[in-house]
């Protein structure tokens, strides 16, 4: 994993995101496969986002990202829409495992409303991303949470260590 | 001073069930699991990754429960397609089964004893959280988690801080758990209770029936907690722990003293307002159940109430029974005999129109009154549409007159 990483970043201003919006229970339920589902990305709340998505591979939100739903087939579809990280000032508990189960890096900061379009900076070791000339902090993620992201998800990880964590 | 507190209850379960004794806050433990369940939503994603990570044995199939609820009766033959798939799973992997019209898995857990006091119990349905109800530690997880678990019998869990709630008073008699819950919801942000256990105490929530109290337990997760603990009442199974207030690492004492019944407005179960605000307010479907009120406590209500009444003309009525043992016992009362003749129709059991993954489907500009947990834009199918979430008695006099009652509409 590079020291630091450059990413451009979409900013959706929103108090509460729920898994249901990023996607919903049908589409869910009629495909297993990743790439299907990120056509449907916010479909109901933000039908316009997800083709926008694919020029993104940061999403930064100012609200509480993914309360709800146990749903990872939300994650997989954003990782197959190319978003690699997501910062937010909360997360609901259950999208938070998911996203580092299956190799989404989601980082909690506290965010202001930024402008669209940025590129950040951010430094996963020294817990730390630039926007707009401002830095932000964050608890640099822990050596079992980046070896998940090594093995490119828990199944990997299970399967070669034997689930033997420290 | 410090003041010694008892351990958090969350504290004690997962410490029974890790090699781990060093069980503080923030700490991340493994634990064993006593059971995990699948719903029908996520069980075709399981057997994709099975299939593709080339796993063949679980841990303990039978501590492992497939259930078939969400589409009962599935809206398009993708659906059917992924389910007839879900199903052959499960019987390769020899899980117990528990097909389509058993009812909801949150439901049966209860009517089956999978939740049980100090077990951990994982379920691939964020309402998981309903197991709280025993003081169990049930936990919502994702596909990758629930994977993880059925191969090692294991998961980590990260110590949360406890935040006990301790309700006092008496609300208006037409109160139920479910405006106590969305009250709760309406008084404090999310951001107080994400990633915390609740102990929950008080005189009032001692004496709720077991149908009651679930719902409040079924509803932890709108609040964005890792998990809930109700305090030991009547007919509860043995083993339960004494929940005492200002035990947690914050303290709430919430009034429900001359509080009214509650309704969430659309999008969000936490854009709460009184009854009152919204009186008048023309409506065109009911929908009566999901696993926060569908037990036989509130289809006993709402047919007492719409006895010998009409379903107001304008409205399209679905009761969903959450069990086919609350049916049963609904039909031998005479209840479903009730809601029928009144115009209301009754659907499998399972989840219903909760998730739109099964009719009725809403048309566009179509306003829903609902006894859900969620009202999530397009939470029932069709983003064109505004769902409110009430209680039961709210939800079948709404029914009646055709739109949202005042509270002297209300009577038992």
């Amino acid at each position: 994993m590079k020291k630091t990483m450059v990413l451009k970043a979409k900013f959706i201003n929103d108090d509460l995101i729920s898994t249901d919006d990023i996607l919903p229970a049908k589409f869910k339920h009629m495909y297993t496969d990743g790439q299907k589902l990120s056509k449907y990305l916010f479909y109901n709340k933000y039908p316009k986002l997800s083709k926008k998505l694919k020029n993104y591979q940061a999403i930064i939100s100012n609200g509480i990202f993914g309360i709800g739903s146990s749903r990872e087939q939300a994650v997989d579809a954003l990782l197959q829409k190319g978003i690699k990280i997501i910062i937010s000032n909360d997360f609901g508990r259950i999208f938070f495992r998911n996203s580092w189960n299956l190799g989404l890096i989601v980082l909690q900061s506290n965010i202001d409303k930024i402008k669209d379009d940025n590129f950040i900076k951010i430094n996963l070791k020294k817990g730390f991303m630039k926007i707009e000339k401002k830095t932000f902090f964050f608890n640099p993620p822990s050596k079992y949470m980046i070896n998940l992201i090594k093995h490119k998800g828990i199944i990997n990880y299970i399967k070669e260590t034997k689930y033997d964590f420290k | 001073m410090n003041i010694k507190k008892n351990e958090p209850i969350v504290n004690k379960i997962i410490k029974l069930h890790s090699n781990n004794q060093k069980i503080y806050t923030g700490n991340i433990v493994k634990v064993y699991i006593d059971h995990i369940y699948i719903q029908d939503g996520n069980s075709p994603t399981i057997a994709t990754y099975f299939n593709k990570y080339n796993l063949k044995k679980t841990f303990n199939s039978h501590k492992i429960s497939f259930f078939f609820d969400h589409s009962v009766l599935s809206i398009n033959k993708k659906i059917s397609w992924q389910i007839k798939n879900a199903l052959n799973f499960a019987k390769k992997i020899k899980a117990n089964i528990y097909y389509r019209g058993e009812g909801i898995s949150h439901i049966i857990a209860i009517e089956k004893k999978i939740f049980m006091p100090r077990k951990i119990i994982l379920g691939s349905d964020s309402h998981t959280c309903t197991g709280g109800i025993f003081q169990c530690l049930s936990l919502g997880m994702g596909a990758s988690d629930i994977v993880a678990s059925m191969i090692t019998g294991k998961i980590w869990i990260k110590i949360p801080e406890t935040i006990n709630i301790n309700i006092i008073g008496t609300p208006h008699e037409t109160v139920r758990s479910k405006d106590v819950m969305l009250f709760i919801l309406k008084k404090y942000p999310i951001q107080m209770f994400l990633y915390k256990s609740i102990e929950i105490s008080g005189e009032w929530i001692e004496n709720l029936s077991i149908d009651s109290a679930k719902t409040i337990a079924n509803m932890s997760v709108e609040l964005g907690a890792k998990c809930i603990f109700l305090p030991y009442g009547k007919y509860r199974p043995e083993g339960m722990y004494k929940i005492e207030k200002n035990n947690g690492d914050y303290n709430l004492s919430i009034s429900i003293n001359n509080l009214v019944p509650q309704i969430a407005k659309p999008h969000y179960p936490n854009n709460v307002t009184n009854i009152d605000k919204l009186s008048g307010t023309k409506i065109n479907y009911v929908f009566i159940g999901s696993c926060a009120n569908s037990s036989l406590e509130d289809i006993k209500e709402v047919s007492k109430i719409i006895k010998n009444k009409k379903i107001h003309k304008n409205i399209h009525c679905i009761l969903t029974p959450g069990s086919k043992k609350i049916y049963l016992k609904s039909i031998k009362k005479g209840y479903i005999q009730t809601l029928i003749k009144s115009g209301v129709i009754i659907t499998p059991p399972g989840c219903g129109p909760c998730v739109g993954t099964q009719g009725s489907i809403p048309s566009d500009k179509d306003k829903i009154m609902t006894t859900m947990n969620r009202n999530f834009i397009g939470r029932m199918g069709n983003p064109k549409t505004n769902i409110y979430i009430c209680s039961p008695i709210v939800a079948i006099y709404t029914a009646y007159l055709g739109k949202i009652p005042k509270i002297e509409d209300l009577k038992l």
